[in-house]
């Protein structure tokens, strides 16, 4: 069955972190695009993505930070951090990682 | 790695790709697949499946049938996909734009690129009714 995106948030400052845990797929994108358009509706423009309890995301879930991204371009920024390896690849082949900043660690993420 | 082989059928609900996703892993587990190829031919079945039930093309009364099979040998995993829902072939996609910066860049296209970009073999035919795509992972 599927079950509601769960997602941490955190903040530092004026970046607001959030945490997603296990699955973004199709069939939960949509909570994630509701949680990130809340929180940029909100006005939050400098946001972080820690990817360090996700395990698997889709190209539905690749969408949501790409709308995202391109949301808080003016006068804020998306930072992805803590992929996996399988997860950093698929950012790669899709180019993404052209135009959305992906880091190491949730430290280096602060400081972007 | 241990040869083996899993059939499973779908009623075709995005739902059910968790359950899918729980199976394969747990399959991969079990025939020694590294993390890696466990995690693209999920992301394949998850790309391709939800591919079929939002834009396949159902007749009225027609349910969505899916079926995957996979097998394994020393060298590979095959994974063969079957679904009605109209002629569909997927390895034909165009190539989506991968270059454009933040603003410009288009929303959308990318899931079977991904497929492709991963799969060793991608092909596909169609023969009474049924889409069939098998997808070749080298393993070794």
């Amino acid at each position: 069955m599927a079950s509601k995106l769960q997602i941490l948030t955190e903040r530092e400052a004026d970046i607001l972190i959030l945490v997603p845990e296990g699955r973004i797929d199709s069939s939960n994108a949509s909570d994630f695009e509701r949680e990130m358009n809340t929180h940029i509706d909100n006005g939050d423009v400098n946001l972080v993505v820690d990817f360090s309890r996700l395990s698997f995301i889709s190209s539905s879930g690749m969408r949501v930070l790409l709308i995202a991204a391109k949301r808080v371009r003016r006068g804020g920024k998306l930072v992805l951090c803590s992929m996996r390896d399988s997860i950093r690849e698929i950012f790669s082949i899709s180019g993404f990682d052209a135009i959305i900043t992906v880091v190491k660690s949730r430290q280096d993420a602060l400081s972007v | 790695m241990i040869s083996g082989n899993l059939n499973v059928s779908l009623m075709a609900r995005l739902s059910e790709l968790r359950d899918l996703a729980a199976m394969v892993e747990t399959f991969g587990e079990a025939h020694d697949l590294p993390h890696r190829t466990n995690f693209i031919i999920n992301l394949a079945l998850e790309e391709l499946i939800t591919n079929t039930l939002l834009h396949g093309q159902f007749e009225d009364g027609v349910e969505p049938e899916i079926s995957i099979s996979l097998g394994v040998n020393e060298s590979q995993v095959v994974v063969v996909l079957e679904s009605n829902g109209g002629q569909f072939d997927p390895t034909q996609d165009s190539n989506p734009d991968l270059t454009s910066d933040l603003a410009d860049r288009p929303i959308g296209g990318l899931g079977l690129h991904l497929v492709k970009s991963q799969a060793d073999r991608f092909e596909y035919e169609w023969a009474d009714g049924i889409n069939r795509i098998t997808l070749t992972y080298n393993t070794s």
